[in-house]
Formats: structure tokens, sequence, C-alpha cells
């Protein structure tokens, strides 16, 4: 390895040429999924709007995130803005669970600007209960989440990407561009103003064995539980042009497996307090995402969104499929290697 | 500490400690730690923190913990690669690693040398060779080197041969419980449930009903390290690292990478003599050190019989020596009573030595080697014999190549030859042993012998020639001058020959042995181009020479080589060399000079306290 990291080479690639005015005036997706608020079953209503970016992914990037491929390489200007959302606004159907997301900070002027943003949150004033969204610690402040607070008028949920709350996994392993304590300071400060904090936590970071990943997923839901409202784990899937992709192709990465989701929550359930545990695996059962041997997939991804949705983990003990003994022998063994 | 008992490759054979722990090299780490009969050390680990490994190594009660930290160089860059750890004795590497690291390291070595990324390392091909180069290299052979979580069945002889003293079971482990074969000669098989098993004798494979494949991996991993270790006694590793190549084209290319990548360590790990018969079945057979050396000797160093007129190329033989075989009999007695028939130069092709003079014949590997031969030459044998021939034509005085070869077979040799030169060939369409060939042989040689312009010097000067070409195959044109100086003598039987200066003996060669041995005179005429080993002047020689006891050595010293040791600036003894020079240094235990003569202490010695029987270095 040269004295250059990968992860910097990796951000430099993915420095993207400005997107033509077009692609602008498009959003990346919108779908709508199943999500529980209050107690209730719901219909989220998701959209991901281009922007310019995540300002950390272009200076040095996270080893597992490839967003930024879904952005412009330059700010999106109010009309492109305001285009993306109008063209969103005909699908969404009033489901009462709104999350907006860009790839990046949603609360980063240079993503989006405090006008747009007003414009946004107003748009689903009064017909959404609540209004996700993502952000880095650094902009979750006053004078950004106040007035967008405001113009919604309901319930506003920030989520942070947390990932850990152990420094040497946050900073060496997924490479974030704050500590833990700015996370866990940022949701406090969410809280007094009134937003509503959620933990985003990453199950399995690259250098981290099956058994570590899953350790470090429990206690950092133990200690990231008294400073948020709900706690998502998210077990890593392979983006393109990642570090930890080019880890997964030489076979020195290996994806999470289901098991770990499913005992992530069980443990999970035990140190969370009265927060929201939850775990909305992206490429669930793929194989470029989290799985088990193929056979039990689909059942124990069903298993863990009922969990998720009802805060009833025991129906997880229940589960059992032959590969969970490969599972153990991983566990077990990986540790015994030096570099993973 | 290290204590030796084989070296081949770049295995060591023998004993070490590893913090607390005594283990035998090379060894295999067991994950479960719960073998009825342990074969080595066990591996356990201990949670701990992210970033960092916690392991234990060994035997209870006796075992080394480790901690190890984990790094993330492809997204925090990796410094020198040279990390410590708590405990001085074990340092952890990331290749590839800083030289002035690795060299920082060689004052005080340590225990144990963690290749972190050597999975890595492995699956990316070259840079595994190159990184366990560096540190050989750079640290010496003293520390262990562990390559974690590479090793498998298959490639547990490769691993060893390639210098990696500890191996560990648990990527097999990892792959048997994902339901993974581990086979020795087809390397990792899937199979699907239900199907058969393929056929293993091992305790696990032959019950009634067959134990898991994971008590399969371990049994195998035992087997391999048992086949490794026997073939490291017989001095036939390289031939199982050849014979594990087809399990995987992983292991083949590992093998052509050291070859090319670690030539001059392998060259140096290598003795220059050797009694054990080896077989050269493989295109990766051909560049076995011992074969690249005698090739590499014969293309720099030889000098042929300056008084040979003729060059008789015959086939080579699989009777080794080649003149006791019946085909090279023949020749011999077509030539018998030839007049001035030792200015023939009788010279054998073969592969892969390419040529082999008659004088060199007992020189490791020529009197030692077994290849299938079907007439068939592919491009780099042809290549071996074409430089060797090039060799004979540019140092020789030769008016006549005589070919007593195959015409279709040997064509590319016919076709090397320079036109200048006057070419006989006495084969026609028949075997070169057939009575007519034979009588071609004698006629044509006989007629070439009698138009030669000036006599020769005669036999025994000619043996005293043949005696100088191989003396220079051995030790080089400048030390040959020096020692070959007049007067000098041949006496005694081909079989045991000694060379005097009329009053002392100077050297002897044992037929079976090849090389000579010299002794104190034979030393005293090399002057500065004697193999050199420095010893502290405190030691007596009148035993062995041990490795603590040496001061410098020189890097060129292989062992078998006759070396002259030096003390105080003073030769005091001859002796057979038990280790290549550098690792008399670099190791700190064992024996590296047999002391074959020494200067007997003068009477009036001022070192009277010194025991006579003194075993300093034992």
């Amino acid at each position: 390895m040269t004295q250059e990291s990968l992860a910097r080479a990796v951000a430099r690639d993915r420095h993207l040429p400005p997107a033509a005015t077009e692609g602008a005036r498009r959003y990346v997706n919108a779908w709508v999924e199943p999500e529980a608020l209050g107690g209730e079953r719901v219909e989220a209503f998701v959209l991901i709007l281009r922007t310019r970016g995540c300002y950390w992914a272009d200076a040095k990037g996270c080893s597992m995130c490839g967003y930024s491929k879904d952005t412009l390489g330059r700010s999106a200007t109010p009309e492109e803005l305001a285009e993306q959302l109008g063209r969103a606004l005909e699908r969404y159907g009033g489901q009462p669970y709104v999350k907006v997301y860009t790839s990046g900070s949603f609360l980063d002027d240079r993503e989006v600007d405090p006008v747009s943003r007003a414009k946004l949150a107003g748009a689903f004033a009064g017909r959404a209960r609540r209004l996700l969204v993502e952000t880095l610690p650094e902009f979750a402040t006053a004078e950004r989440v106040v007035p967008l607070k405001e113009a919604f008028g309901g319930e506003l949920e920030v989520a942070l990407g947390l990932e850990s709350t152990d420094p040497t996994v946050l900073g060496k392993f997924v490479h974030k561009n704050a500590p833990p304590s700015a996370y866990l300071d940022a949701a406090d400060r969410l809280r007094a103003l009134g937003a509503s904090p959620k933990a985003y936590l990453l199950l399995k970071p690259p250098y981290l064995t099956e058994s570590e990943a899953l350790a470090d997923t429990v206690r950092s839901i133990a200690e990231a539980a008294p400073h948020f409202d709900t706690l998502s784990v998210n077990p890593v899937h392979i983006q393109k042009g990642t570090v930890v992709e080019w880890l997964y192709r030489r076979d020195r990465y290996r994806l999470p497996w289901l098991w770990s989701v499913v005992e992530a929550l069980r443990e999970g359930a035990r140190v969370r307090g009265s927060r929201r545990l939850v775990s909305f695996p992206t490429a669930g059962g793929l194989p470029r995402g989290p799985h088990n041997c193929g056979r039990c997939d689909r059942t124990v991804l069903a298993a863990i969104e009922e969990a998720s949705l009802s805060q009833e983990f025991e129906a997880l003990e229940s589960l059992d499929c032959s590969c969970r003994s490969r599972w153990e022998s991983v566990r077990e063994l990986e540790p015994l290697g030096a570099e993973a | 500490m290290r204590v030796t008992e084989r070296l081949e490759g770049l295995a060591i054979l023998g004993e070490a400690s590893a913090g607390p722990v005594r283990l035998r090299t090379p060894a295999v780490l067991d994950p479960t730690g719960t073998a009825a009969e342990p074969l080595g050390p066990s591996l356990a680990s201990v949670a701990s923190v992210p970033g960092e490994r916690h392991l234990v190594l060994g035997h209870p009660p006796e075992t080394w913990e480790l901690r190890l930290p984990v790094l993330a160089p492809e997204v925090i860059p990796p410094g020198t690669g040279v990390v410590p750890t708590p405990d001085p004795k074990a340092v952890f590497v990331h290749a590839p690693a800083s030289t002035e690291a690795l060299a920082n390291l060689r004052a005080t070595p340590p225990e144990l040398l963690v290749l972190g990324n050597a999975r890595a390392l492995w699956n990316e091909g070259e840079p595994l060779v190159t990184a366990l180069r560096s540190l050989r290299e750079h640290v010496g052979a003293e520390p262990l080197i562990w390559a974690p979580r590479v090793a498998l069945p298959h490639r547990v002889a490769l691993l060893a041969y390639l210098g990696v003293d500890l191996l560990d079971m648990t990527e097999g482990l990892l792959r048997a419980s994902s339901g993974a074969f581990l086979d020795l000669t087809q390397g990792s098989l899937t199979i699907g449930e239900g199907d058969p098993r393929p056929a293993c004798d091992c305790p696990a494979c032959c019950g009634a009903t067959p134990g898991s494949l994971v008590d399969h991996a371990r049994n195998t991993y035992r087997r391999a390290l048992e086949e490794t270790r026997d073939a490291l006694r017989r001095g036939t590793l390289r031939e199982l690292v050849e014979a594990r190549l087809i399990s995987e084209p992983a292991n083949a290319e590992h093998l052509r990478y050291a070859d090319r990548g670690l030539a001059d360590l392998l060259d140096e790990r290598a003795p220059v003599t050797g009694t054990v018969r080896h077989t050269y079945v493989l295109t990766e057979s051909h560049r076995r050190p011992e074969m690249e050396r005698f090739r590499a000797r014969m293309r720099d160093r030889y000098l042929p019989p300056p008084s040979k007129a003729v060059l008789l190329l015959v086939p080579c033989s699989r009777t080794k020596p080649y003149r006791v075989s019946p085909s090279h009999r023949r020749f011999a007695r077509a030539l018998e009573g030839l007049r001035g028939v030792e200015r023939v130069h009788t010279v054998s092709v073969s592969s892969p030595l390419g040529v082999v003079p008659r004088e060199l014949e007992d020189v490791p590997p020529a009197r030692h080697y077994d290849v299938p031969v079907t007439g068939d030459w592919s491009a780099l044998e042809q290549t071996y014999v074409t430089d060797g021939l090039s060799r004979l034509l540019a140092q020789g005085h030769y008016g006549t190549v005589v070919l007593h070869l195959d015409p279709v077979e040997y064509r590319f040799l016919r076709e090397a030859l320079p036109k200048g030169i006057e070419m006989v060939g006495t084969v026609d369409d028949h075997r070169a042993t057939a009575a007519a060939a034979l009588a071609r042989l004698r006629a044509e040689l006989g007629r070439i012998l009698a138009q030669l312009p000036e006599p020769g010097p005669g036999p025994r000067a000619m043996w005293l020639e043949e005696f100088r070409s191989l003396v220079t195959f051995q030790l080089g044109a400048a030390a040959a001058e020096r020692l070959m100086t007049a007067p000098v003598r041949l006496v005694g039987r081909p079989w045991f020959l000694r060379l005097t200066d009329g009053h002392h003996d100077l050297a002897t060669v044992r037929e079976e042995r090849g090389l000579l041995h010299l002794t104190l005179a034979g030393a005293v005429r090399l002057g500065e181009t004697v193999l050199r080993v420095d010893a502290d002047s405190a030691i007596s020689l009148q035993g062995d020479l041990f490795a603590p006891g040496v001061r410098a050595a020189e890097p060129a010293i292989r062992a078998g080589d006759s070396v002259g040791i030096f003390q105080d600036g003073r030769l005091a003894a001859v002796g057979e060399a038990a280790l290549p020079g550098r690792l008399m240094t670099e190791l700190r235990r064992g024996v590296a000079v047999k002391v074959r003569h020494h200067r007997h202490p003068p009477a009036d010695s001022d070192k009277t306290d010194e025991p006579p029987s003194d075993m300093t270095g034992r």
C-alpha cells in the first residue's frame, strides 16, 4: 500500500463531473415502505434528492459509502430542487411518515439551501405526521433545525449516521469525520430543540470479524440508547466504488450474516431501554447484501422486519436453519486470524 | 531461540521458542486446542477491544499471549508496516514494510514475526514471496514467521518451503464448516450434502458413520505437517512441494515466484553436497536451486582442460555416474587403446543439467538425479544444453566436435553449433550403442586423433588438467590457480584422490562426494581466495565450530563448502560448512563448521587456562 490511503484514492475517483442539467431536475429515487408510527403500522414515503452530495465523501469518505454516485458534484439550484420536489409530490400519496434523504446531509446548506429546506418541509406540512431527514452531526444546529421544525409543524425526526460508539471503529474502520461524542452531543442538542434523534448503527464495518462486529453493534445500542429515540441497525451491503467493495473483491471482506442481525436485535433488545430498535437490511438476502445460506434468508428477513415493526423480539428466538452452525463456526474461528 | 536440525528451501526443521512456548518447526497451530494428541501448539482467541486481536498461542500450561493490532491500511496509511506488540518478543508486520524498520529489528531479533496480511498477500500472488523475502533478508533466519489463516493442508509443504514456520488450521476449519473436503492432492473440494465423500482413510472418514468434515480437516492438516517434516528429514521437501502443485494453481504460481524472486536465498540455503537421489519431473523441477547452481557454475566458472582437442558429445544415461553405465562403458570400450585418446573430452548431454563434462560427473547433483526421458526436448531444456555448449566451445581448444548422438533427437544441438568448427556425426539412424555406431565412433576418432598437429601432454598431465577443471568449477578460477600451482601431484585411486605438493596433502576428493576437501596446507595455498569463517579466538577448534563462536562468515559459503577457520587473523582450522555463511551469524545455536583439520596449539601456548577439550558453544 502506498502512503496514500485507498480511501483517499476512492474518494478522488468518485468525484464526479457536474451532472447534466436534466439529471439535476430529477430526484434519485422515491418509494413507499412499511413503517411503524406511535405503535401503529403505517406506510412511509421515502424520497432521495439529488444534491451536491456529502462533503466528507469528497474529502475522504467513509469506507462503506458509495452514495456519491447519486450526486451532482455541484450545488443544486433552488429551482432544480423545487422541480425535484414537484416531481416527488406527484407520487406522494399522503403517507403519514415522510423520509427525505440526500446522498449526504439534508441540513448542509451546500446540499439543500435553507429556503428549499423550508419549502420542502412546508410541502408536507399538514399532510404527514412525521418528517425524517438525515445529516452529519455538525449541521444539527438550532439555526437549521428550528426553521425546519417550524415550517413542517409536525414531528421532526433527525437521523445521524452514528454507526458505532467505538472511536476506533468509527475513526479507523468506518472513517467518519467526527468522533462518536460529536454524534451523541448532536443527539442531545436535537432533543433539546424538540426533534427526535435517530441513530443508524452499522453492522460489520470492514476490519471487524463477525463476532467483533456483533459485539460492537450491541455495545453501540447500549451506549447510544440514552441519547436517541430510535436505533436502526444497518448491516453493511457492498456499494460500488468503496473501500469495502475493494476489500470484498479481494476476499478480505465478508458480508454480515442475517444471523448477526437477528442476534444484534435479540441482544440489543435487552439493552435498548425504552427506545425503538429496528433493522431494515438493504439488499438483504442478495449476494452483495447481508445474507445467510440462501434457503432461510426470506424467512429470517421477514422475522427481522416483523420484529422491527412490532418491537416484539421474542419470535426471533425460534428461527433456525442448518446454516446457523456455520455462522457459529465463523464467529469462533475468524478472530484467530490477524487481519481480516 | 532456534535449534536447527535440517534446512531445505527456506524451511528449518528444528525447535524454537515462541515466548514461553517451546515448539517444533514447522508447526501448524490447532485452533480448537482440544486435540486428543495435539500435534503442535494450540491457538485460541480472547475477546478484546476493536482494533486489537488478543490471541493465546501454546500448549497449556505454557501459553503466550499475543496482542496484535488490526490496521486499516486501505483507510489509514499504515506507516512503516512494522508494529511492536506489548511483548517485545513478538512483532507485527504488515507488508510491504519499510526496509529500515525491518533492519532495525536485526540487532535484537524478535522471536516471532506475525505477517498480518499474509492471507491478502497469498491472494495477490507475488507480493507474498516479496514479503517473505524482505523479512528473511532484513531480519534474518532466527525469528519464527507466522502467516495467519493462509494454510490449507495442500499448501503446508509449500509455505514451509517458503520459510513460514507457523501455520494454522483456521482457514481450513472455516472451509470445512461450510462443507469443504480438504484433500492433500486435490485441494479444497466442495461436496454437496448427501454426496459421497472422496476416499480417505483418516479416522474421521473410515468409521461406519463418517465424522465431521471439520475432524477430517484437522486430520488432513496433521498429515500435511507430518509429511512435510518427514520430507525435511529426508531432504525431499522440494519434491513434496512439487507433488502438491496440482492442488491449486496458486501453489504453482507461488513456487514459480519463489524460484524467481527468492533464487539467491534458495541458492544460499541449498548445500553444495548431497547424496540423496532426487527426481526432476516437472518444469518446476528444472529450476531447483541445485540445478540452477550447476548450470550457473558451468556457464560462469567452468574451464575445460586446455589440452583437450576433441569434444565428444554423448547422451546421458539413467545409471549414475554416467561412466559406469552400460552405454558409456561401450563408448569407452570403443575408444580404448586409441593413441592420444586422453585428448578426447567426453561430455554428456542431459536435461536439466545441460552439459556434464566427464570430470564433473560426481559433482552434485550430476550423480544423483532422475528425469523422465522421452527424446523430446522442450525449448527450455534445449537452452540449457546449448548454453553449456557455448561455454565449452568458447573456453576450450577443440578442433573437432564429435556428435555421438541421435541426429534427429539432437538436431537442435547440431543447429546451435557455430559454423566454423569441424563437426562429425557418428550415429546415423541407429542407436548410439549399436555396433555400427560404435565402430564408426572409433574409426572417426582414430582418424581425428591421428591428424592432430602436436602431441598432447600425456595421460598424467591430462589427469591434472581435468582435476583443475573440477577445482575451477568448485572454487573458481582464482582459487584453482593458487591451489594448482606447481609443484602438485595427484595420487591415489579414482575413488579417492589426493592432491599433494610432494610433502603434504592439499586436498582430497572422494568419488561419492564429488567435491574436494581442503587440508590446512591447501587452505594456506588459497590465501584470500579461501572461503573464510572468523571464529572467536577463545574457542578450541578440536571439536566442531558452533554458531555462537562465529564472528563473521562469508555470505558466499554454502553448506558442504570447504572453509578456512581463522582466529586472530590466522588460519586455525579447515572444515566443512554445516550452514550457509549468513546463517552462521544469524542463527544462535547449532554446528556452523564441522572441523576436519586444526592446527595443534603451540606447546608454549599462552592460553594455558583453556581446557584442551573445550566444547565452547555446545
